[in-house]
């Protein structure tokens, strides 16, 4: 199981990776993709202004359906097109950090970032919940 | 009689390898103040007895040999064949097909039945079956307000009574909000709010054939994300008109029974509900795909697209559908595969047809008129009589065991005005006639000479 | 095996079922204006193929194969648990195509007596047997009425004046429970059941603390198949806060002649006759989920009812403050056909004896089964039982001893459900199979697991005995084709 360093995470096993001051990258975790199974489809929420922990689309699998939750308040701007069109979604499983990415967000608050899990933080997290 | 196969010494043996002595060791768990109550619904029969007993019952209800009247359950002609698939053991003793490698056969058919019902309507992708039309309509109105995030209805046109009331019984439930217009007064209506959808039936509940390609034009220039929601009663009707994808539908919803289901007092029917690629995924229930094996060269099908149902969402379900009308579903495309193309159309046009001769005969006559004689209609159509006439034909009707038809009742006239550009009269009284290809020339003959004559005795009496 | 559409073949001859000519000779563009009609695609030259056209020997062919490729009660013993598969006698098909009972819904109700007569007896049977005070037979399945049922619950309390957001729902509950809460904009409350498989006391008194909380939705015995022996203080409290108790029926077979909803203190039920009553399950349906309610509740059922003056029957709109119809016409009518004939049958007696004889079958397979299985709940259970895969071995799992069943020519238990359990597999006999089926049903079970061990791969690989192997699921929701295309 896959914890890069350089992201940052939260209990609901989303990802989120700084792009520069104002922007950010946000998906699912290696764990995440691994409890879901094969993803099937991905319903994204409408684009525009969120708060943390507001849904910002749902991953369907054959056998179940989890909502993904954002880490930090902001406006999305965008959703990633490979996913968006319908296609593609077993990038989130086979590179859920890299080609994987789910939205891409304009920060309203910077420091919420800190507030989240580092690797090592995360890594722990996920052990003790098995 | 009884059905569980255990003698006294199965029930010993198996009581005793349980390690209890009584049956009712068994049932220990119920509070003994509620256990074990008298039921009083008498001993049970044996078969012959019982088959008396529903054979009197049955024998209570008036068999007619020729029906004029439609209304939301229809005479059409069901081939035999029909019957002998649906009677197979394997298919209507069997469950939902949950174990797809030994469920081919019902999956198969029903991927069959998606892809005729596709067909017939031009649309992407239907489910595998609702419980009838009615609540087809309620599932469209939860999908648009999914897909539009509102929940105002506006209902155009005559819809039938009945799905007018079962709407309004989900809209209470369901937090939709419904609104009646007609064909004068729609596009004010639909300036002033913002819609889910506009629902209109085609063919009306009077008969009445929309413009539809027109009407969802109009509809759509007022306000492009409005989706327009057709309703569909007599299926048959798919057999000659348009396609309803061609013509600017979003949703059509319709009720199945037409297409090779026996009226049966009313139910089982089924309702479908077909839509286009832009909102296939809000589609409830089941739906059957197509796929192929894991480990193997060969196509199956199985149920598909699991993750919308209830099963797995449970509170963010989008519906709670979870059974639907299967063994109808297999019926109809049964149905629609003995006749074909062109026996579907024949039936659509002799249906048309011989509605078009009755509603021309009935005009005729003097104390009769058509309100629609000058629209177009299918197979039904709304005539006025003097008062007092209904009671004499009905009677006249009975003897020859005709149906005569269907009587509107008071209690839906006053929903029916606000949706209807038909002015109502107090001193007459509003029949829906109707006519399949059931409908023979001498039953007809007869028909029209016992309405002739139900109109002099009448015309008598008041003399 | 191909379909109908890849069979089709042009023969208008062999399909000739109609005559050619209507009531009048006119042509059709003279009634319809022609812009609504949609082109012949009837004529050879147009290559569009809108339905199947093939002769009714290749018809008949077709769906006779299909047939053979189907798995039925009627096949060979079908334990799925919660939905219980018991025998359709064939007694309730003849009786439900009596011509008498195919006719017209709007047939005036002087000619339709013996109808209306059929379906006010049922009501009071069903009354009788539930311990309800009246019931609605209109809902055409379980989830049907549980929305029929849940809607009266929100009306009763909108017309009090109560704001009531909430609905508690147990874990182990089937998923149609929440689906039909949140569909009635209810949010759902969750309680855990606890160690012994029953509704957690305190977590239901803290949640209707609350005051916020409509009612609960419970089935009794629960999914693990469990009679929850705090049934009368769980309504109880319920009550005490002012919420209404909701009885999901799908587990009534364990309770005909045992214990009556009504008793245990539930205000509204839901009874699945597809399920108890023996009437066919169609493949997925039509059922039907008749709607039974105590007294205070009469007013909000939906119309119309059928009373009785004076051995006439009719229908009113009795109902004052009914919730509106939910079906059109009466309900599905030759189901209700089939549930009365099988009352009529069994009686009083029979329907005891069904529930003795279901709870019977269910606890001897729990017993022959608890050495070689690990059953989470192993006490006495009643219609339905709960076990587990962890005794597999070698990583098979609940999925690869179902499919291997299949190739032992049984249909497999309901998998992986209820969610409390992990690898669940719950199997329901009914009470229509002999001692001889479950032990059969037995031996092959523990060979299954002896298999595990000794060559796993009859379970990993299975079903292979099946007119198709394991399908590829995640291919079919990734390449949804819901239809034949050419």
């Amino acid at each position: 199981m896959n914890f890069p360093e350089n992201l940052m995470y939260t209990e609901s096993h989303e990802w989120i990776k700084k792009l520069d001051e104002k922007t950010a990258l946000i998906g699912i975790t290696d764990y995440a993709q691994h409890e879901l199974g094969d993803i099937v489809f991905i319903e994204f929420e409408p684009m525009g202004k969120k708060n943390k922990k507001d849904i910002f689309c749902n991953l369907e699998s054959v056998k179940a359906v989890a909502s993904a939750y954002l880490p930090v308040s902001g406006t999305i701007v965008e959703a990633n097109a490979k996913l968006a069109k319908d296609e593609e979604f077993e990038l989130v499983n086979n590179s859920p950090y890299d080609k994987g990415w789910l939205i891409k967000i304009s920060l309203s608050k910077p420091s919420e970032l800190s507030q989240l899990m580092n690797s090592k933080a995360y890594k722990k997290f996920v052990e003790e919940a098995k | 009689m009884d059905f569980s196969p255990l003698s006294e010494q199965d029930i010993q043996e198996m009581l005793k390898a349980i390690g209890v002595s009584s049956m009712d060791a068994l049932f220990q768990d119920i509070p003994k103040s509620i256990r074990n109550p008298s039921l009083n619904i008498g001993k049970g029969l044996s078969e012959l007895e019982t088959r008396f007993c529903m054979e009197t019952l049955a024998g209570k209800n008036m068999i007619y040999s020729s029906y004029f009247r439609g209304a939301g359950s229809y005479n059409h002609y069901i081939p035999p064949v029909v019957n002998q698939i649906t009677a197979r053991n394997e298919f209507y003793t069997a469950y939902t097909p949950y174990q797809p490698e030994v469920s081919q056969g019902y999956l198969q058919a029903i991927f069959e039945y998606q892809t005729a019902i596709c067909n017939l309507t031009g649309m992407f992708a239907t489910n595998a079956s609702v419980y009838d039309g009615a609540n087809a309509l309620c599932e469209a109105a939860i999908m648009a307000k999914n897909i539009t995030r509102k929940n105002q209805f506006l209902i155009v046109g005559e819809l039938h009574p009945e799905y007018f009331q079962i709407f309004k019984t989900y809209g209470f439930a369901c937090d939709f909000h419904i609104q009646t217009a007609n064909l004068n007064n729609f596009t004010e209506k639909l300036k002033q709010e913002e819609f889910a959808a506009v629902v209109i039936q085609n063919p009306t509940f009077f008969g009445d054939l929309h413009n539809l390609k027109e009407l969802a034009k109009k509809i759509k220039e007022i306000s492009d994300e409005v989706l327009v929601i057709e309703v569909i009663i007599e299926s048959s009707s798919l057999g000659l008109l348009k396609k309803p994808a061609d013509l600017g539908i979003d949703i059509v919803c319709g009720e199945g029974q037409p297409l090779g289901i026996p009226m049966g007092f009313g139910g089982p029917t089924l309702g479908y509900l077909a839509t286009l690629k832009t909102h296939y995924r809000k589609l409830p229930g089941r739906i059957v795909g197509e796929t192929k094996e894991l480990n193997g060269e060969r196509k199956g099908y199985l149920l598909t697209l699991q993750a919308r149902e209830q099963h797995i969402r449970r509170e963010k379900a989008l519906s709670n559908i979870c059974s639907n009308q299967a063994l109808c579903g297999l019926a109809i495309i049964v149905y629609l595969s003995a006749m074909g193309y062109n026996g579907l159309r024949k039936v659509a046009e002799l249906s048309a047809k011989n509605a078009y001769y009755l509603k021309q005969r009935l005009h005729e006559i003097k104390e009769i008129s058509v309100c629609n004689i000058s629209r177009p209609t299918y197979n039904e159509f709304l005539i006025a009589v003097p008062k007092g006439f209904y009671e004499k034909f009905e009677e006249l009707c009975l003897a020859e065991k005709i149906l005569p038809p269907y009587q509107l009742l008071s209690e839906s006239l006053e929903y029916l005005a606000q949706v209807s550009t038909y002015k109502f009269e107090n001193n007459k009284d509003y029949l829906i006639a109707c006519a399949t290809e059931m409908n023979s020339a001498e039953s007809t003959v007869t028909f029209l000479t016992l309405a002739q004559k139900a109109l002099r005795e009448l015309g008598g009496r008041r003399r | 095996m191909k379909t109908i559409f890849e069979k089709s073949q042009n023969c208008p001859l062999t399909r000739h079922r109609l005559p050619d000519s209507a009531l009048i000779e006119i042509s059709l563009d003279q009634i319809i204006p022609k812009q609504y009609i949609e082109p012949d695609h009837g004529d050879a030259s147009d290559q569009q193929l809108i339905l199947p056209e093939l002769s009714e020997v290749e018809l008949v062919r077709h769906y006779v194969k299909l047939s053979t490729q189907n798995f039925g009660v009627d096949t060979d013993f079908y334990p799925l648990g919660s939905c219980t598969m018991k025998y359709n006698p064939k007694i309730n098909e003849y009786t439900s195509s009596l011509p008498g009972f195919l006719t017209h819904p709007y047939q005036s109700s002087a000619q339709n007596q013996g109808s209306l007569e059929l379906m006010y007896k049922l009501e009071q049977k069903l009354c009788n047997i539930t311990g309800m005070d009246a019931f609605s037979l209109q809902p055409s399945a379980g989830a049907h009425g549980e929305f029929t049922g849940i809607t009266i619950m929100k009306k009763y309390f909108h017309d009090k004046g109560e704001q009531r957001n909430f609905i508690v729902i147990p874990d182990s509950a089937h998923g149609t429970n929440p689906a039909t809460a949140a569909m009635c904009q209810f949010g759902v409350i969750t309680i855990t059941s606890n160690a012994q498989g029953e509704v957690s006391f305190e977590e239901l008194e803290a949640a209707m603390k609350q005051g916020d909380v409509a009612g609960i939705m419970l089935t009794n015995p629960n999914t693990l198949g469990l009679f929850d022996r705090n049934i009368l203080k769980i309504t109880e409290i319920v009550h005490k806060y002012g919420g209404l108790a909701y009885y999901d029926g799908a587990n009534m077979n364990a309770m005909m002649g045992k214990c009556k909803p009504g008793d245990m203190g539930f205000d509204i039920i839901h009874l699945n006759l597809h399920k108890t009553f023996s009437t066919p399950h169609g493949g997925g349906g039509p059922g039907a989920g008749p709607v039974g309610v105590k007294s205070f509740l009469i007013e909000f059922l939906p119309n119309p009812r059928i009373v009785q003056e004076e051995n006439e029957y009719r229908l009113v709109d009795s109902a004052t403050n009914s919730i509106g119809k939910i079906k059109t016409f009466f309900g599905n009518f030759s189901i209700l056909v089939r549930a009365y004939t099988y009352v009529l049958l069994m009686g009083e007696d029979g329907l005891t004896r069904a529930s003795e004889n279901a709870v019977l079958n269910a606890n001897y397979l729990r017993v022959k089964l608890q050495n070689d299985f690990t059953l989470p709940y192993n006490r006495i259970c009643q219609h339905e039982f709960v076990l587990n895969d962890e005794t597999l071995v070698n990583g098979c799992t609940t999925l690869d001893l179902a499919k291997r069943l299949l190739d032992y020519g049984f249909h497999a238990p309901t998998i992986y459900f209820p969610l409390i359990v992990a690898g669940a597999i719950m199997i329901e006999p009914t009470e229509t199979e002999t001692k001889t089926t479950l032990d059969r049903f037995v031996g092959t079970l523990i060979k299954i697991k002896t298999e595990s061990k000794e060559s796993p791969d009859l379970l990993k690989k299975a079903p292979v005995n099946t007119p198709v192997y394991r399908l590829d699921e995640v291919y079919a929701a990734r390449n949804p084709k819901l239809k034949y295309e050419k």
